[in-house]
């Protein structure tokens, strides 16, 4: 080689290695000083996203009670009806989900347990096993819904109005993960969203959409069998997401209520989902049997 | 080439307007216009990074190897396609996951390269930066035009606001009033109408100087 090239090849190494430096730099820069900003960005869209799947919170952005719009009343810090469509705030959306979501520990047994009552640090806890998920820990997360109540009212021994899975697998390219909400009776769906997937855009996408997120309340995530009676030791558990609609290809039939529609071109998303459903809410199963033993002494009374 | 400084701004707007004339950039056009809302966060984006991206070619022009030439361009495109979706994430971050893969295709998109490579390694850091401004700029308007077309038919909305009123919408009961135009939301009326575009512009063009 030349001594010419020789040259030449360095000064091209050493320009390339300057201006991946500059920018590494430059990047990083950026990211550290971006990094709470979007730390504070990707909280408020996962409280959206939990209260949109109970229910509080309406796509566009409105509090709900019972489907019907609400607002949020800062003096009594609770939802009041409202004629029209407001849009929620920042700040009384993270109040609202503050006061009314209620993050417990549930164990194999289907025990109920505060993170203070077991001394783990909640945040530690969450950044630890958020990735990999918390349906098979000992030490499983869960969220109870509190009615709508100003926090003075709200005690230990609310009964809530619901609860929140947090569900999560593996679509066709990614994980996914989403919040299940359940009413009390521990088998009707209140919602369900899907906050982080990266699926195929207009296909695998569908599954964060409104559209396809409207068919979930009223589901049951108990298989229900042919004489209408639910056995909650044994039948499967979660949701599953079939080939086509359900008003078409299964119509009346109990299944129905356990299925999804599914999204044409996007199957193994669908499967992802299915699975994801099963795999995130059967650990569950000692708890919402407990939960339903205790709506059935409620409703007794 | 020695030409007035403000030329490097226009040509791009409409003469030489990147999807218009050139064809490129067409790709991200079928997601990204959907509703106008969308568009302007792309037009927006693809400016900043075209413009930057070309003034930082043109100032280490002369320092460039010429073997690592495009590969220094990247390297500067994705840098700054980067910024945006950092920024985004912070600031905007419903428009971001709306936007999602969209941003880090930027990078891709033949337009930004195709103003690095053919202008910006040729003149200095100025006239880039005005050339790759309105090349994004031209690009913008097209794709701002074609969402509206696209948010109008397909959504009965321009920019979020309701144009077409709720009470012409069919029902149940009146299953023969209004419907949305289903094709408008899916690709392909993007390149449908992106084409139709084309063609008008190749019409004006034609009558302005015929060959």
């Amino acid at each position: 080689m030349e001594s010419s090239e020789q040259r030449h090849n360095l000064r091209t190494i050493l320009f390339v290695i300057v201006l991946c430096l500059i920018s590494s730099i430059i990047l990083s820069l950026l990211a550290t000083a971006l990094r709470d900003p979007q730390q504070k960005e990707r909280e408020l869209d996962r409280s959206k996203q939990m209260l949109i799947a109970a229910a509080l919170l309406s796509y566009d952005g409105s509090f709900l009670i019972q489907e019907k719009p609400a607002q949020w009343n800062p003096e009594k810090q609770i939802l009041i009806p409202s004629a029209t469509k407001i849009k929620a705030t920042q700040d009384a959306i993270l109040t609202l989900h503050k006061i009314r979501i209620r993050s417990r520990l549930v164990d194999e047994e289907g025990n109920i347990y505060t993170f203070e009552e077991l001394n783990i640090d909640e945040e530690k806890y969450v950044e630890e096993h958020e990735k990999s998920g918390y349906a098979q820990l000992k030490y499983k997360l869960l969220f109870e819904i509190m009615p709508n109540l100003s926090p003075e009212q709200i005690t230990a021994e609310t009964f809530p109005e619901g609860y929140i899975f947090p569900v999560n697998g593996f679509g066709l390219w990614d994980a996914i993960f989403g919040y299940l909400a359940v009413s009390n009776d521990a088998d009707t769906v209140i919602g369900g969203t899907w906050y982080d997937q990266a699926e195929t855009a207009g296909l695998g996408t569908e599954i964060a959409s409104p559209k396809w997120q409207e068919q979930f309340p009223g589901k049951l995530i108990f298989a229900e069998s042919a004489d209408g009676k639910t056995d909650f030791e044994k039948s499967p558990l979660g949701l599953t997401v079939i080939k086509g609609n359900v008003s078409e290809v299964l119509g009346t039939s109990p299944k129905a209520k356990n299925s999804l529609d599914g999204i044409s071109g996007a199957s193994m998303t669908g499967k992802g989902v299915s699975e994801a459903y099963l795999e995130s809410l059967t650990p569950y199963r000692a708890f919402l049997i407990k939960a339903r033993q205790r709506f059935e002494e409620r409703s007794a009374q | 080439m020695k030409q007035p400084l403000k030329f490097f701004f226009i040509d791009p707007l409409w003469k030489d307007n990147q999807i218009l004339i050139a064809i490129l950039g067409i790709c991200s056009a079928l997601a990204v216009t959907i509703k106008i809302e969308v568009a302007l966060t792309m037009a927006l984006s693809v400016s900043f990074v075209t413009a930057f991206s070309s003034f930082f070619v043109s100032l280490i022009r002369k320092f460039t190897p010429d073997n690592v030439r495009m590969i220094a361009q990247l390297v500067i495109i994705s840098s700054f396609v980067i910024v945006v979706d950092q920024f985004l994430k912070a600031y905007f971050y419903e428009m971001s996951k709306t936007l999602s893969v969209f941003v880090g295709l930027i990078i891709t998109n033949c337009l930004v390269m195709g103003r690095a490579e053919s202008m910006a390694k040729n003149v200095q850091p100025i006239p880039a930066f005005l050339d790759g401004l309105s090349a994004g700029m031209g690009y913008g308007y097209v794709i701002i035009a074609v969402g509206s077309i696209r948010e109008f038919f397909g959504f009965g909305t321009l920019f979020g606001y309701r144009i077409i009123p709720e009470a012409w919408y069919a029902t149940a009961d009146h299953p023969d009033r209004y419907v949305n135009f289903g094709l408008m939301p899916m690709a392909p009326a993007a390149f449908f109408i992106i084409g139709i575009f084309i063609w008008i512009t190749n019409i004006i063009n034609e009558r302005r100087s015929p060959t």
